[in-house]
């Protein structure tokens, strides 16, 4: 554990139970600050020449472990090492993953990425640790096509991988359109999956229909189709196994799940060896081993929801994927759900995103006017230069219009996944209370101000009641995941999840109708060490209360009469146990659910620089608007001669 | 040292209190992709899943515009339901059939009937596509046409020497002036350059060419180079509008989905390869236009999309052109640069989008934008003397 400042999640759970539910949140220990690193050194090391140095103060032990995530856009290396007899994340560099020439170079990325983090680790060489660690995510969310008797056993099947960080595309049912072969082989080419899955079904009769499509697929598409997964008893096994041709085939038995993670694992060597064509040196970092970062997420999730004993929605945004991991219930019988989209990502997304909400959906999360044209240019821009970053404030308004509208988009699948049918017909539920909601991903983990990765991801789920709010600012979730699945637990110390996971603060959100401006909810903070603060607020606001990380205070809330906050409406709660402080603080969002914003432009917009004002999310922001430049007609910060402004 | 918290770890600035900002994770030394670069390189040529029967072998001279490499994609066989469709047990097809495997077929050709009581009711089973019978199960009952395999050939896209060259794929170096895309589409093509500063000045007869135009890409351009038989076209930028009317924003950014690891599905084809500069409406600066002048009428190849390489226009330098020194990106891909003042630049990305100017200087700490990211700037100096800061994320050396 860190000193006294240090806020813990690892001692007993503390509740609020009284509000019905068990909160707790990751807190962070806050050290002086270094300064800013020196430029990279051009002379980069590979890992066999990476040796030990005099200047490390640190001696690495046998919890030293050097791990690596190759993403599409950037590769990071963490360096985790002993401090104290506790394993902490010490450092981390990051470097493009594309190349001088414009394509994926993991190797030389991977290289560069090692040098800064041992220059922000305050040393020049470092001896390679025993225990190293590959992930990816680049291009790792396997698309999975499934072909199945009936609904029934498409939704079992769904239900088996639904903890999976794979793409389950819509099923093919046989008893349906699906027993025209040729109906089949034009759904599979459409969905263009890397993998089949041809459930065999219980009887005869279904055993036959599956024999049917899996023959199809392999006379069909021949040697250049996809691999096919044949899930059934032993007998359908036999029967069809012949049919395919040399390794096209994957036999899962009655174990989907285990059958779809090896494939997942060969899709991962895959990707890495396409990461790194030209050098082919991937392998001296993994060991020989590689994992799938989406895996690694998942099972943070899971580490944490169990730790802890809550219910965690992991909101993952990446440049190329975006993911939802939801671990719910109770302890021992706990529920994984996951929904994955290769094409949300926010930077190779972009379009999707666009296509799929459209414009006005995207414009409604903006306090300012944005062309039809601006959306898409900067779509395409996403496309073209994914290490752009956002100049202005309205570039990153814009940009987090896009992280709430993929969020959304991601939950609507979560929902349906959640729903009584697996997904299988379409139709979504509302999600489930979630006690912590953690925000991962690049787009997340660099916001300027961390109020507004709070309100991206409030605005996404829109959670009721009491939710502590986390952020995985070090892009470190997978690495975490992964180092908790592959030595257990406790191998993830209290220090190190803090190391990963920040504290953005907890959300109250009373649920109720009433007129804009009338009061929600009266909230009082109690400090230990300073006078009580008693915050007002009104239907349709969002306010902050600070509470530092460090402090703990506790909660008396008042909803008003049609208001509920988990107790029944006008019901006041006290949560028994005091409440940490997070980066942001408290924040009380009487906004409403579901969220509703005001159909007429220039009251959205006024509505929406409300909002962001009381919480102080942006710089800033003037009613009077310049309306954007267009890009390429102005130029950015014009620089006077000291460097400043002129 | 000892580790703190995750803004250490970061070296986030912690002069603010927490919620009024912080900056960005770590800084990334500039990579970048040159707009021009010359010198001796080296392409991989690569065919994914395809079936190939490789042309050269190690050591082999080849030209840009060379077959490396035969592909033969099969396609996908048409499925038919003959037992449903003539009312028969699965068993039975086969002997009703007026055709044997193997038998090539057009599409309506009769391929079997079925008459039933006393010739009332006639079925007849035509053929819904042209292609080869290939398969009649007994089992199911279903009948497999397979249409002709598509043939194409990969171009060397650079001529020089093969350096090596295997089952999946070849790698060609030789002396090249490359200029690099930012998005594109179709495969590679080769053809004699041609160079318009305007549309006005598009060559008549443009067959079998490769055209770079100096201008923002318009459709009247595009139809009219397509149909008279240009095989590719390079363009600093294109119009939002354009690419509406064309359709093209499914076809232009596929380099995207390959990122995302496709590893199966086909790209929609272009009427010729496509290769754009940047991704809005942005003209030619000055350097390409100069770089591309001496190489009027020389062979040259262009790349859309294809994996493992990136859009670019390839101008072959192997017959004789002197390969200047100084500025050879070497055989692997250059990763870093060094930004030193004077080097010419442009804005790829942003508010400052399609500008170009000189390096004044690059600050030794982050700076934070606007939008109060913390990042790595450039300071650029523009045609008419005004200094902008920009993100090196949004930078091209030209150089």
């Amino acid at each position: 554990m860190g000193g006294p400042e240090a806020q813990s999640l690892a001692g007993a759970p503390e509740t609020v139970a009284d509000v019905g539910s068990e909160v707790d949140g990751a807190g962070i220990s806050r050290a002086p600050t270094r300064g800013v690193e020196a430029p990279p050194d051009p002379h980069l090391p590979s890992l066999g020449e990476v040796e030990s140095g005099p200047a490390a103060p640190i001696h690495p032990t046998g919890n030293a472990l050097l791990a690596a995530d190759v993403g599409t856009v950037y590769t990071k290396v963490y360096l985790l090492e002993d401090v104290a007899g506790e394993r902490r994340l010490v450092a981390l560099g990051r470097a493009p993953t594309l190349g001088g020439d414009g394509t994926p170079a993991a190797g030389e990325a991977l290289a560069q990425a090692l040098t800064q983090a041992l220059r922000r680790a305050g040393r020049e060489r470092h001896p390679v640790p025993e225990q190293r660690l590959l992930l990816t995510s680049a291009g790792m969310v396997p698309r999975l096509a499934m072909v199945a008797p009936g609904g029934a056993d498409a939704r079992a099947l769904r239900s088996s991988l639904e903890g999976l960080p794979v793409r389950l595309l819509e099923p093919v049912l046989l008893e349906g359109a699906g027993r025209d072969p040729e109906h089949l082989l034009g759904q599979i080419e459409v969905q263009a999956p890397d993998a089949v899955i041809v459930a065999g079904g219980g009887r005869p009769a279904e055993r036959a229909l599956a024999g049917a499509a899996v023959e199809a697929i392999s006379r069909g598409f021949g040697r250049q189709g996809p691999l096919v997964l044949l899930i059934g008893d032993a007998e359908f096994i036999a029967q069809v196994s012949p049919i395919l041709e040399g390794d096209r085939a994957h036999v899962a038995g009655d174990d989907p799940r285990a059958a779809v993670q090896d494939l997942a694992g060969r899709f991962v060597e895959e990707r890495l060896a396409g990461l790194d064509s030209a050098s082919g040196g991937l392998g001296a970092w993994s060991g020989g081993g590689a994992g799938s970062s989406l895996e690694g997420v998942c099972a943070a999730t899971r580490l944490i929801a169990d730790r802890y004993d809550v219910d965690v929605l992991t909101l993952d945004l990446g440049a190329a994927h975006a993911m939802a991991v939801a671990c719910l219930g109770q302890s021992g019988r706990r529920r994984v759900v996951v929904a994955t989209r290769d094409d949300l990502g926010l930077r190779l997304g972009r379009q999707t995103i666009l296509r799929e909400t459209g414009t006005e959906a995207l414009s409604a999360w903006l306090p300012i006017d944005v062309a039809g044209e601006a959306l898409r240019l900067d779509a395409r821009q996403g496309a073209a230069i994914p290490a752009a970053v956002p100049e202005t404030v309205d570039d990153l308004l814009l940009e987090h219009a896009y992280a709430r509208e993929a969020l959304r988009l991601l939950l609507e699948d979560l929902a349906r996944r959640l729903g009584g049918d697996g997904g299988v017909t379409g139709s979504a539920t509302a999600l489930p209370p979630i006690d912590l909601v953690i925000g991962s991903g690049g787009v997340l983990a660099g916001v300027p101000r961390l109020t507004q990765a709070a309100l991206i991801l409030l605005d996404a789920v829109q959670p009721d009641a009491l939710t502590q709010l986390a952020l995985d600012r070090a892009t470190a979730l997978s690495l975490l995941g992964s180092i908790g699945t592959q030595d257990g637990p406790a191998a993830l110390g209290a220090a190190l999840e803090r190391d990963g996971l920040l504290n953005l603060g907890l959300c109250i959100a009373p649920v109720g109708a009433g007129k804009e401006g009338e009061p929600a909810i009266k909230v009082e903070v109690v400090y230990a060490t300073r006078s009580p603060v008693t915050v007002d607020v009104a239907v349709g606001a969002i306010e902050v209360v600070p509470l530092p990380i460090g402090e703990r205070a506790s909660l008396k809330l008042w909803p008003a009469r049609d208001f509920d906050i988990g107790l029944g409406q006008g019901s006041a709660a006290t949560p028994r146990a005091e409440v940490e402080g997070g980066a942001v603080g408290i924040i009380v969002d009487a906004r409403g659910r579901p969220l509703a914003l005001p159909g007429s432009r220039e009251k959205r917009q006024a509505k929406l620089l409300q909002w962001l004002q009381s919480t102080g999310a942006y710089p800033q922001f003037s009613f009077v608007h310049h309306p954007s430049h267009r890009p390429g007609e102005v130029a950015a910060q014009t620089i006077g001669p000291s460097g400043g402004p002129p | 040292m000892t580790p703190g918290s995750i803004v250490d770890l970061l070296d986030l600035d912690r002069t603010d209190q927490p919620s009024a900002g912080q900056a960005m994770a770590p800084q990334a030394p500039f990579v970048g992709r040159p707009l021009l670069t010359e010198g001796l390189v080296r392409r991989r040529r690569a065919w994914g899943t395809d079936e190939a029967e490789v042309l050269v072998r190690q050591g082999d001279q080849v030209s840009a515009g060379q077959a490396v490499a035969r592909l033969r994609r099969p396609g996908r066989a048409t499925a038919l339901d003959a037992a449903a469709i003539l009312g028969l047990s699965p068993e039975r097809v086969e002997s009703s059939l007026l055709c044997a495997v193997g038998d090539m077929l057009a599409e309506g050709d009769v391929l079997a009937e079925r008459r039933a009581l006393a010739g009332l009711q006639r079925r007849v089973l035509r053929s819904p596509a042209s292609g080869r019978l290939s398969y009649v199960s007994p089992a199911h009952g279903t009948l497999f046409i397979q249409p002709q395999a598509v043939e194409s050939a990969v171009i060397a896209h650079l001529s020089g020497e093969v350096v090596a060259a295997g089952a999946a794929g070849v790698m060609v170096e030789g002396p090249a002036l490359s200029v690099a895309g930012v998005a594109g589409a179709g495969r590679a093509a080769a053809g004699k350059l041609y160079l318009a500063e305007s549309p006005t000045e598009l060559p008549s007869e443009p067959g079998g060419a490769i055209v770079c135009c100096a201008f923002v890409l318009d459709e009247g351009t595009v139809v009219a180079m397509a149909e008279a038989g240009a095989v590719g076209i390079l363009a600093p930028g294109i119009a939002d509008a354009t690419i509406q009317r064309l359709g093209w924003d499914d076809l232009l950014w596929t380099a995207a989905r390959l990122e995302r690891g496709e590893r199966w599905a086909s790209h929609p084809a272009p009427p010729l390869t496509v290769v754009l500069l940047a991704s809005g409406p942005n003209d030619a600066p000055s350097e390409l236009r100069e770089a591309l002048r001496p190489h009027a009428g020389r062979l040259a190849s262009l790349v859309g999309v294809e994996p493992g390489i990136a859009p670019e226009l390839l101008i072959s330098l192997a017959d004789g052109l002197p390969v200047p020194v100084g500025n050879a990106a070497g055989t692997g891909a250059q990763r870093t640069m060094e930004l030193t003042a004077g080097t010419r630049v442009r804005v790829l990305a942003g508010r400052s989008q399609g500008l170009s100017g000189e390096l004044v200087g690059t600050p030794d700490s982050p700076y934070r934008l606007a939008s109060e990211i913390m990042t790595e700037v450039a300071d650029v100096r523009l045609a008419h003397g005004t200094v902008i800061r920009v993100p090196i994320a949004h930078l091209q050396v030209i150089p």
